[in-house]
């Protein structure tokens, strides 16, 4: 008691003298590089732009908000907002028994599978991308599995597909979905499995009625981790995409850097960080006040 | 004690945080070259008391001074003072030889006497030629050792100890205080030593001072404190005792008479200044009071409810109209459970002290820790 | 459990197939001798010698890596005060903290990117390497400030007491203490985000201008229109510098304590406690 507090007094003296040099560093990165960029961008969605100078004037109009009702736009919006979704969904389906077998292992074994869960996921993202290019085009070796397995036949012209796009988005986020489920599912005692079951509940039902609910904040974790980058990928949508899927990222993209209409770039960006703080509240909720996961 | 024999020198020393009073009024002079101990409940100021003097924290106001110089403000790096911390503080990065160096080394001590000095001490507490080996490789006892060679190596005016024995079992403890006692004898060293178990400090210091919810209720040696508490918590924390809530009837300097229900008027020692006609509380220490056949000669009577063998004592609770006894026998008169008895003891057994305030000793404790 | 336990030992058997799968094929078509890949046309090492010799492919080697080190230099700085403060800090200092790293974290790379992208051009500032390098620390150092707190918070306050004790002044204890101690951290740390940073595309593409070049940038120009195996050739190089990095990091400091904390952000830490 003594103790913690005596110590929160020597913080207190130390602090005095070496609080703001420590501070500084974070400060000044999150304030020239996050507060001004994000407000700057608020600014700029309000603005107009001269199509012929290509300079942004500060103002107070809606048009840039009014035009992503525009058809184009708005189902632009809602394909980016599925895929995210559904890329999540699937990434949860494979994920959660990958990471509950996963935690379930034992010792070097379960390292070993970590380490290769995680390898890829910081082999160049790029390269594991426009490798499926080649593994899913027309003649290409997943072509030929499914028709070995006589799921399809003819070209099935896969690529450059939103079905090819989720697949990119399904295998490069899946090590995000993956670990902190195993993060979670590691945490419940299996001994609860083994309470369950010897109270009679089948296998099947104790994943279900023991095992999943306990688990509940890996999975909103795992959900956000995959949804929210997915939903702004700019790199998959563009290789895997062929230009016919594009999302969020390669919209907000085009407006800066070819369109060049900064306003209505802006005004896409700030109604992402808006989706992206709906989000992150309703994880929040979903898992109450029980962790900090996400 | 005149000023020059004076190793620590703290002056109505008073530590607050925020709405709570860690430490108040404290003043007391610790002669040089004594082993001197700091106890009292958990929360009771002593380790606030161990970090103002090694400059961890500083106090609200007062003065301390070790051999006469100020130390407040004075940061930690620049006092004669060392350590030994309660979970040793060993850094666990560094072997054992280069902890015990680490101090030496911030005095740009020349390589080789660095070397001599810390194989020299590891060899006065017991652990010679360790220096190769990890803290994390030793025992308890060994890291322990460790952090007292780390400390005593820089040949400070003062080396304070806080709870160092605090995680050992019982018997490594007791050999280990032995082995402190050797070495403060050895070393010469001032030695404030803070714990909370009253038993240790007894064995090991020339003085002791007892605290309690920021205040220093007593200073003496073991014996006095023991014999003559100055209060109603000091007497239960240096040993069960007995208390008898009794009216003062005259004074007459420290000898006092009473009147105690039931038991009657009683001539006692006291502590000094309790006044005439006021509420007191008659301590009792168990070992001195006998159980006797109800009805002969007995103070009181009343109805063993607990014993308890310990081999050389046994140990009774005597329910009486007065309250329950503890009472501690040399076994040589066995009493059943449930039994009737009579117990006594002679009137050189009481001790007079003032009436506690309302909080027992327990509560404050609790009150500490729920602060 | 038996059944349950297999078939999600097949899933996943298939999803580190999936994972792995791409990785192998580029490494097999760097290799490949046809041209247009659409068979095996044989071996050849010809892709890496034509990739090894091309000079703007070392250019943007040079490019990507004088990013990284800047970016992973300037976020451990960043990450280091930020968890020393954060151990003085009071509540709101610590809130703050906690806020500024949390947000950084999740804002989407694109968002950031025209953020910065646009404050650039509206301070009229050249875009660039130094740019790039800016744009990498915003995140970069969030990600080093969760390995460095995780870390942090496993060691204990009393021993930066102690050396102050034994006459190590704030300084000398910091160096002497508290960084070989963190140092597992900042290996870890250091390491991670000289990965994340030569990997980046997206921040890199907005803000290098017209004069720099990076190794995925000029690999996504090199795909744009067809993938030959010289394109393989340089993803088989980026993967094989990646994870060799890795591979360090965990072989320093092990698995729990760096790599997962960094990707989950929890703080996994019990394994590593000295």
């Amino acid at each position: 008691m003594t103790d913690s507090s005596s110590a929160g007094a020597a913080r207190q003296r130390a602090g005095r003298t070496l609080r703001w040099p420590l501070a500084a560093p974070t400060l000044i990165v999150w304030a020239t590089l996050f507060a001004v960029p994000v407000a700057l961008l608020i600014l700029f969605s309000f603005g107009r732009i001269d199509p012929s100078t290509y300079k942004v004037s500060f103002g107070w109009t809606f048009s840039n908000y009014s035009k992503l009702l525009e058809p184009v736009y708005a189902s632009m919006l809602v394909r980016s907002l599925l895929i995210a979704v559904a890329s999540a969904f699937i990434c949860l389906l494979v994920g959660f028994p990958t990471a509950y077998f996963i935690s379930r292992c034992q010792g070097r074994l379960q390292q070993l599978l970590l380490l290769a869960v995680i390898i890829p996921f910081w082999v160049s993202f790029i390269v594991r991308t426009y490798a499926w290019v080649s593994l899913l085009r027309n003649g290409g070796p997943v072509e030929a599995l499914l028709r070995g397995l006589h799921i399809g036949s003819g070209a099935l012209d896969i690529l450059y597909t939103p079905g090819s796009v989720m697949v990119g988005m399904v295998v490069n986020y899946l090590p995000l979905m993956i670990l902190p489920l195993f993060v979670a599912l590691e945490r419940v005692d299996p001994s609860l499995e083994f309470a369950a079951a010897d109270l009679g509940t089948p296998p099947r039902r104790v994943l279900t009625r023991v095992v999943l609910p306990l688990s509940v904040p890996g999975v909103v974790a795992g959900v956000v981790l995959v949804a929210i980058p997915a939903a702004g990928e700019y790199v998959v949508p563009a290789i895997l995409g062929g230009g016919k899927t594009s999302m969020f990222g390669n919209v907000i993209f085009d407006q800066f850097t070819k369109t060049g209409n900064y306003p209505f770039g802006a005004a896409l960006a700030v109604v992402f960080i808006a989706f992206l703080m709906l989000a992150l509240v309703l994880a929040r909720v979903a898992i109450g006040s029980r962790e900090d996961v996400v | 004690m005149n000023d020059s024999k004076c190793a620590i020198s703290l002056r109505e020393v008073n530590r607050t945080f925020d709405d709570f009073v860690a430490v108040r009024d404290l003043s007391l002079n610790i002669a040089d070259g004594e082993f001197f101990s700091l106890i009292g409940p958990s929360g009771c100021g002593k380790t606030t008391t161990l970090r103002m003097l090694a400059g961890l924290d500083s106090p609200t106001s007062g003065s301390i001074e070790v051999h006469g110089k100020d130390m407040v403000g004075v940061p930690p790096y620049r006092r004669p003072i060392n350590t030994v911390f309660q979970n040793y503080a060993l850094f666990p990065h560094l072997t054992v030889g280069e902890n015990v160096a680490f101090g030496l080394r911030e005095r740009k001590t020349e390589r080789r006497e660095m070397a001599r000095r810390v194989g020299e001490i590891l060899e006065l507490v017991h652990l010679p030629g360790k220096e190769k080996r990890r803290p994390r490789e030793l025992s308890g006892g060994q890291q322990q050792r460790v952090a007292l060679a780390r400390a005593l190596v820089l040949k400070p005016e003062v080396l304070l100890l806080d709870e160092p024995l605090g995680a050992l079992d019982l018997k490594l403890r007791r050999s280990m205080q032995g082995l402190m006692k050797e070495i403060q004898r050895e070393v010469g060293i001032t030695f404030v030593y803070v714990t909370h178990d009253q038993e240790e400090a007894f064995s090991m210091s020339s003085r002791i001072g007892i605290m309690n919810r920021g205040i220093l209720e007593q200073v003496d040696t073991p014996q006095a404190v023991y014999r003559r508490p100055a209060s109603a918590f000091v007497a239960d924390f240096v040993g069960a005792s007995n208390h008898v809530t009794v009216e003062v009837l005259s004074v007459a300097g420290t000898r006092y008479r009473v009147a105690a229900p039931t038991i009657g008027t009683v001539d006692c020692d006291g502590v000094d200044g309790i006044a005439s006609g006021s509420t007191a509380a008659m301590v009792v220490r168990p070992e001195l009071i006998s159980i006797v056949d109800s009805g002969t000669g007995a103070s009181l009577s009343g109805t063993i409810r607990d014993v308890s063998y310990n081999g050389p004592t046994v140990d009774y609770l005597v329910e009486t109209g007065l309250g329950t006894f503890a009472i501690k026998t040399d076994g040589q008169r066995l009493a059943s459970i449930d039994s009737s008895v009579g117990i006594t003891w002679p009137a050189s057994a009481c001790w007079l002290v003032p009436m506690p305030s309302e909080l027992s000793a327990n509560e404050t404790s609790e009150e500490a820790t729920s602060a | 459990m038996g059944r349950i336990r297999l078939s999600f030992g097949l899933i996943t058997v298939v999803v580190l197939a999936s994972l792995y799968l791409p990785i192998v094929f580029v490494f097999i078509n760097a290799f490949n001798a046809d041209e247009e890949l659409l068979g095996w046309g044989g071996f050849s090492t010809s892709a890496f010698s034509k990739v090894l010799s091309d000079a703007r492919l070392r250019h943007a080697f040079l490019t990507s890596f004088t990013i990284a080190i800047s970016a992973t230099v300037v976020s451990l700085v960043v990450a280091v005060t930020a968890g020393l403060w954060a151990r003085r800090a009071g509540k709101i200092g610590r809130a703050a903290l906690g806020f500024s790293v949390y947000s950084r974290l999740v804002l989407p790379e694109v968002v950031l990117a025209v953020g910065v992208f646009g404050l650039l051009r509206k301070m009229d500032l050249p875009l660039g390497q130094p740019a790039i390098v800016a744009g990498h620390v915003v995140f970069l150092s969030a990600l080093a400030t969760v390995v460095v707190q995780a870390r942090l918070r496993t060691m204990n306050e009393t021993l930066e007491q102690a050396a102050a004790d034994l006459g190590a002044t704030p300084l000398r204890a910091f160096r002497r203490v508290t960084l070989p101690q963190l140092m597992p951290a900042l290996l870890a740390g250091g390491l991670l985000v000289l990965t994340f940073s030569l990997d980046d595309l997206l921040l890199s593409q907005f803000l290098a201008g017209s004069n720099a070049e990076t190794v995925p940038m000029l690999l996504l120009g090199l795909i744009r229109f067809k993938i030959t195996p010289e394109a393989n050739a340089i993803g088989a190089l980026m993967m094989l510098i990646t994870v060799t990095i890795l591979v360090l990091a965990v072989a320093v400091v092990g698995l729990r304590s760096g790599v997962l904390s960094a990707i989950t952000g929890s703080n996994q830490t019990e394994g590593d406690q000295e």
